[in-house]
């Protein structure tokens, strides 16, 4: 796909910016949306080969479409699916609708495999850490001790293990 | 001649192997469209050397044994992920059968409510309009059966899940006494040494059932299993299954005993745990919210009615019949307290031409009634609440599938037949049958040589 918008294209003065029609906006927002989708459904391939760097470059492409969609569609304009589409064509307004929907499907099914590959690499952590390693769950980085601590002299492994280990992610 | 008879021996012990093994081919050959079913391999083994001083010579070969291929990890990784599906599964489709109650039409609660208030808003322009004030009052109604159907359909939904509880208990039984009666095949014919590759077959596929049913895990010990659930609650161990039961508590809500205890809010996965999620955690929180929205949209209208005035000039009466004081069962037991439309008390000075008081129960439409939200926003945020935990568990299931499609393949690339594979086998076993033969016959060939020499 050509990039709708080129960070290094100088932007014009905002009196010369002629105003696209709302239709051709519309069209460019399902363009844009249908390379989400494809990346989206891209990236779940990736996901569950295990294929990181296949990943890591649909990651950084769906990045890059929400900011050119962000572009074109402002969130504070962002339309609830079904209504306020910025379009006064009813196909590309059912087109763009069905696209939305598509992608919000599409994302809820990626988070869904993240998370099960979070588990998946926790219970790995878990594995190799060996015998010295907390199974607590991790505390956001700065996070106050819990209030739960064990206080005995000799305690200090339960305490850290009450307290949760911070996280490094 | 004993030399000779040895290495008849040899070359029988080789017929015999091979013979074995072409049997697990062509065993494999005929399975492999049958699901479930793990491919076999012969384990040749070389028979004990015998020593003929000063030689060693070998004995042939055994057949040691059939063996299925399996992975255990994988196994286990095939069975929580159905547990995961069986849950969202489950889950789904009870969320959007409580979705189809709030789906914008004609009777749903979100058009009742505007109807409601346009129709106040439509008295306010001629407040002593008789015909106008029949119109708030069938609104009124229309808005108290909008809730009635939806909190009976709800109720209706929660009786549904619980006879589905009961049947996922029935199959959950079913199946853990034929994993403990196949425990018992496997463990009398591995202790006789053979091998019990079609029963653990069979057993893998009863476990992946139960998967679907309830959160299992397996825990393998001496040639048996012991199933518990994700918490503990004994299923199976060895020979021994664990019937689950149901009885029913004091609001008539089945919950599920193990060896008489609870194990209710144990069971969290698969499709019983996705059954019990919408029935004791999803639908009645819906209905609390329900009854939260009926039973604040009821006081509000009451409180601006009993402020105003009928058309004769008398103190308002409650529009609505007062919701219970906790609010609970509001949404399925309002109702609209008075038929006569002249006891509307749309007037605030007790003049039939004042509109004062249609203007504030109008104007409750806006106002942040129920936690800081209007009526219409909070209805709203129940819409999207249901459709958004609909959304994620459709979006679970299909995260599911996928991973249980891969998963699936993978377990194939293992243990399916590869017909091409076993058609090499097939080949390599032929030519190893036809070369032992030819052994035997040279064998022959040389006995009968003797044979003529003594002669």
């Amino acid at each position: 796909m050509q990039p709708l918008i080129s960070k290094s294209d100088p932007a014009p003065p905002p009196e010369t910016v002629d105003q696209p029609a709302s239709s051709e906006i519309g069209h460019a927002i399902l363009s844009v949306l249908s390379d989400l989708e494809n990346s989206l459904t891209a990236s779940q391939r990736f996901l569950l080969a295990r294929d990181l760097s296949g990943l890591e470059r649909t990651c950084a492409d769906q990045l890059r479409l929400v900011q050119t969609l962000q572009i074109f569609w402002p969130r504070s304009a962002a339309p609830q699916p079904g209504r306020n589409v910025p379009s006064s064509d009813d196909a590309l307004d059912s087109a763009l609708h069905a696209a939305q929907l598509r992608v919000l499907h599409l994302s809820r099914i990626q988070a869904a495999l993240l998370a099960r590959a979070q588990r998946g690499l926790k219970m790995i952590e878990h594995l190799s850490a060996g015998g010295g390693a907390s199974y607590a769950p991790c505390l956001p980085l700065g996070s106050p001790p819990s209030a739960n601590l064990v206080q005995s002299p000799n305690s200090s492994a339960i305490a850290q293990f009450e307290k949760g280990t911070p996280c490094q992610d | 001649m004993s030399g000779l008879n040895a290495s008849l021996a040899t070359a029988l012990s080789g017929l015999a192997a091979e013979q074995g093994a072409l049997q697990a081919t062509t065993n494999n050959v005929a399975n492999v469209n049958t699901p479930g079913y793990s491919r076999e391999v012969p384990v040749l083994v070389a028979g004990d050397p015998v020593i003929v001083d000063p030689l060693t010579l070998g004995t042939g070969v055994i057949l040691q044994s059939i063996e299925s291929i399996r992975d255990p990890i994988l196994e286990s990784r095939i069975q929580q992920e159905t547990q995961t599906q069986g849950q969202s599964t489950a889950l789904a489709s009870a969320l959007a059968q409580t979705q189809v109650n709030f789906t914008s039409g004609s009777g749903d609660i979100g058009t009742a409510i505007s109807n409601f208030f346009n129709s106040i808003n439509q008295l306010s322009t001629s407040p002593a309009d008789l015909s106008l004030r029949q119109g708030v009052l069938t609104a009124a109604g229309n808005l108290a059966t909008a809730f009635n159907v939806a909190a009976n359909n709800l109720t209706a939904q929660r009786t549904s899940l619980d006879g589905s509880v009961e049947q996922s208990v029935g199959q959950i039984n079913q199946l853990t006494q034929q994993i403990a009666k196949l425990n018992g095949q496997i463990s009398t014919l591995q202790n006789a040494g053979q091998s019990a590759g079609t029963f653990i077959d069979q057993r893998n596929q009863l476990i992946d059932q139960l998967s679907a049913l309830v959160d299992v895990s397996v825990i393998p010990t001496d040639n048996t299993i012991t199933l518990t659930t994700a918490s503990g609650t004994a299923l199976v161990a060895g020979q021994q299954a664990f019937m689950l039961s149901t009885a029913p508590d004091s609001s008539g809500v089945r919950h599920i005993f193990a060896q008489g205890r609870d194990v209710t809010p144990t069971l969290v996965s698969g499709q019983l745990g996705g059954l019990l999620q919408a029935r004791d955690q999803q639908i009645p929180a819906i209905q609390t919210q329900l009854d939260t929205l009926a039973a604040s949209l009821a006081t509000a209208v009451n409180t601006v009615q009993t402020a105003g005035y009928d058309l004769n000039g008398t103190k308002g009466v409650n529009l609505f019949n007062a919701p219970p004081a906790s609010g609970r069962g509001a949404a399925a037991s309002l109702s609209v307290a008075i038929t006569d439309p002249s006891l509307l008390a749309a007037s605030s000075d007790g003049s039939q031409g004042s509109n004062g008081n249609a203007e504030a129960l109008y104007a409750l439409q806006s106002q942040p009634l129920i936690q800081g939200q209007s009526p219409t926003d909070y209805y709203s945020s129940l819409v999207f609440n249901i459709g958004t935990a609909t959304a994620n568990a459709n979006a679970e299931q299909s995260a599911s599938a996928l991973v249980l499609q891969q998963l699936n393949d993978q377990r194939s690339a293992i243990s399916g037949v590869s017909l091409d594979q076993e058609a090499a086998n097939m080949m390599r076993y032929q030519q190893a049958y036809s070369a032992s033969a030819q052994v035997i016959s040279t064998i022959n060939s040389m006995m009968q040589t003797v044979i003529n020499m003594k002669n």
